[in-house]
């Protein structure tokens, strides 16, 4: 990491630290924590990645990507994925301006618009749009008459749902919202398709982030739970299952930087980079979770312990914008495609 | 973060090396393999690639080496192990015999030794693992008593691989008591009386394993490496440094590469799945691989990460055996190429994930690397 970076990663830290212990990420339960927004906001940590002229705070995705993955390592309940990772480059690639706040994407085009005097009106819902509620700003994918459109809707009817990590996952209503001119903008079907390719990245990054709080957790747990008179740390098994746990957080997290590093650079391989990550980020996810929670016993089992906070997160966030298997496969018919005379130099071209 | 080792980005100069090497190897006449590095023993082959200046790369020049970083080594290494080319031959004595004269060597053990080794003519074996010690290797027994100016060596050295193709094998003895402290590495030359060399068949009847037998072998004192009594510290530093390479990724690497070929024709959603899956894998891991790599470059410490890799890479490759076997095995030519890699992968992949240091002492390095 470069020493901005690490200096980056450390205001982070200590804010969340600060401001988002266990009791917060407990109480937000079901909702989400505007106070711990308020001070991220204050610290210019919600508009990191996003140009200073267009009023962000500077820095480019590898530095969203940070704050993201850190906040994901304190379960941070807060749209920190959206609104760093998905929302900015969204908007300039559609050629919508950068707005302040938290932001939530819907992607899956289940709106219409229709054109009509001085604007648009909108008709239809999009469902389990994550942190729906808290964005003073969404982008809706539409269908229009002439095709997709990008629409930057101030306001939308809100029907909370929760997911099984207790974040927000709300039905947004457009039914006869109207948007003026230059909040909507045709998009391409490509964009649809790179948009699903950024959550897949920003799903991997947060991956990352949980995986390397459930090992700390794990790690820490095993040296200070004591049975037959000695830290289970101890036994044989208990150390083994440890290794492979940091193995799988370990080679989560280099993915998601790499994948990161891919899309940042603009790779011609970006695509390959980001569903090879998002696949084994999954599959750490699932590994990882089944270790921790046989570590922790009963007591990991409960609400109270703090374990459930992530692996809560990572048993959402691995289906999240597609399945684990949907993922493989269109990494494979890439491949396939490719021929298997550009497999290797795939797999050299999509790194760093 | 309990591990964090920052990216690792391949230097400029790796891409036309990468060019060069794809190019060369488009110019060879092998049969791609499996497990190669173990299995495929092909002196002319060491040769061209000493000639070419890829063995020994990151050596002093004085002692025939090209003075390039550890980056642009690992670009040709898991080029050539990707493409299942024959470096067998040379595999011990670039990776870590070398190395090591270097690195702990007299003057003289140096410029007699690893100037024919980076030209690709003089192969060593590993003298370390015995009939008692495996995982335990600080119980190894083979002894050795001082004799005027040298030393005699006595006992037996098992799974040596290529023993009865290499010169020389550096062999950790016992030369005190001390279970760490009285331990000494000797460099033992092959032909010399006394050394017998016995076939140990592998599972399949291939001939690569070997029981050296040292029997009052006699050793010039100029032949001991490094320290009397530093043989642990020097062998376990050998050990860390060559677990985390491409090597510990590539071996089934031509089978995958097999399955990619059928998935080029049979688009169904298991074959793309599996094909997708192992390819994030191997993607992946290489990455933490080349972080590792590149830390070692720097000089870092990474006893951990290396278990770490060579932990994941390992099972990975074994995962390729099995996943392909699953799609594969009965929808190929029978006497085709990919089904001769698969029946050589299947019957080699118990290996993998014990040369080297077993996984699961490669688990207890990790733990305690975790502080348990």
């Amino acid at each position: 990491m470069s020493d901005e970076r690490e200096l980056l990663a450390g205001t982070v830290t200590e804010l969340l630290t600060d401001h988002c212990g266990s009791d917060r990420v407990a109480a937000a339960d079901g909702g989400w924590d505007e106070a711990l927004w308020g001070h991220l906001e204050r610290a210019g940590l919600t508009g990191i990645g996003i140009g200073e002229e267009a009023g962000g705070s500077g820095g480019d995705l590898a530095d969203a990507a940070v704050v993201a993955r850190l906040c994901a390592s304190f379960a941070a309940p807060v749209p920190i994925a959206p609104t760093l990772l998905l929302a900015p480059w969204l908007r300039t690639a559609a050629g919508l301006g950068h707005r302040a706040g938290p932001a939530a994407v819907a992607g899956e085009p289940g709106v219409t618009a229709v054109r009509g005097a001085g604007g648009w009106t909108l008709r239809g819902m999009a469902r389990a749009v994550p942190w729906g509620r808290c964005a003073t700003g969404v982008l809706v994918l539409v269908s229009t008459a002439e095709g997709l459109a990008l629409v930057d809707a101030d306001e939308a009817v809100v029907e909370p749902g929760v997911n099984a990590a207790g974040e927000p996952a709300d039905t947004l209503r457009f039914d006869g919202i109207r948007v003026p001119d230059e909040m909507v903008r045709p998009v391409t079907t490509d964009l649809l398709e790179e948009l699903r390719l950024r959550r897949a990245l920003a799903t991997t990054v947060m991956l990352a982030g949980a995986l390397d709080r459930v090992l700390e957790l794990t790690r820490r747990y095993v040296g200070e739970r004591v049975q037959f008179g000695k830290p289970i740390s101890s036994f044989q098994l208990v150390k083994q299952k440890v290794a492979v746990l940091a193995g799988e957080a370990a080679v989560a997290g280099a993915a998601a930087d790499a994948a990161v590093l891919a899309v940042a650079e603009g790779s011609t391989d970006a695509a390959p980079a980001v569903l090879a990550a998002r696949v084994r980020a999954a599959r750490s996810a699932t590994a990882a979770t089944a270790i921790a929670h046989q570590l922790h016993g009963a007591l990991g089992f409960t609400r109270e312990h703090r374990l459930q906070h992530f692996t809560r997160r990572l048993w959402v966030w691995r289906d999240e914008g597609g399945t684990e298997g949907g993922f493989q496969e269109e990494l494979g018919r890439v491949l396939a495609e490719r021929g298997a005379a550009d497999f290797w130099p795939t797999v050299v071209r999509a790194g760093t | 973060m309990v591990l964090a080792l920052p990216p690792t980005r391949l230097p400029e100069s790796a891409e036309s090396l990468r060019a060069e090497v794809r190019q060369f190897l488009t110019e060879q006449d092998f049969v791609p393999g499996v497990d190669t590095w173990l299995s495929s023993f092909d002196p002319e082959f060491s040769r061209r690639l000493g000639e070419r200046g890829w063995l020994g790369m990151t050596w002093p020049k004085r002692y025939g080496g090209h003075e390039r970083s550890a980056l642009e080594r690992f670009v040709v290494i898991e080029e050539l192990l990707a493409a299942g080319a024959p470096v067998a031959a040379h595999w011990v004595a670039d990776r870590q015999s070398a190395p090591s004269l270097l690195r702990f060597g007299t003057e003289g053990q140096r410029q007699k030794l690893v100037p024919a080794i980076a030209r690709g003519e003089c192969y060593f074996a590993i003298g370390m693992s015995e009939p008692d010690s495996g995982s335990d290797l600080a119980s190894v027994r083979t002894k050795a008593t001082r004799d005027g100016d040298g030393w005699r060596l006595d006992g037996t050295k098992v799974w040596t691989s290529g023993a009865h193709h290499c010169h020389y094998m550096i062999a950790l003895c016992r030369t005190g008591p001390d279970r760490h402290g009285g331990l000494t590495q000797f460099v033992v030359d092959l032909a010399a009386p006394g050394v017998q060399i016995r076939p140990i068949e592998l599972l399949t009847g291939e001939h690569h394993f070997n029981e050296v037998v040292l029997d009052n072998v006699y050793v010039p004192g100029d032949q001991l490496l490094g320290t009397e009594g530093d043989g642990w510290k020097q062998v376990t530093s050998e050990l860390a440094n060559e677990r985390s390479g491409p090597e510990r990724i590539l071996s089934t690497a031509q089978l995958l590469i097999e399955l990619a070929r059928y998935a080029e024709t049979a688009r169904d959603t298991r074959t793309l799945a599996t094909l997708g899956g192992l390819f994030a894998q191997m993607w992946s891991i290489r990455q933490l691989s080349l972080r590792v790599a590149g830390a070692l470059d720097r000089g870092a410490s990474v006893e951990v990460e290396a278990a770490l890799v060579k932990d994941l890479g390992t099972r990975f490759e074994q995962e390729v055996v099995d996943a392909v076997r699953v799609v594969l095995a009965g929808n190929v030519d029978p006497d085709g190429r990919a089904a001769a890699l698969l029946t050589h992968a299947v019957l080699h992949s118990p290996g993998f994930t014990l040369r080297g240091g077993t996984t699961e002492i490669l688990g207890v390095i990790v733990a305690r690397g975790l502080g348990l």
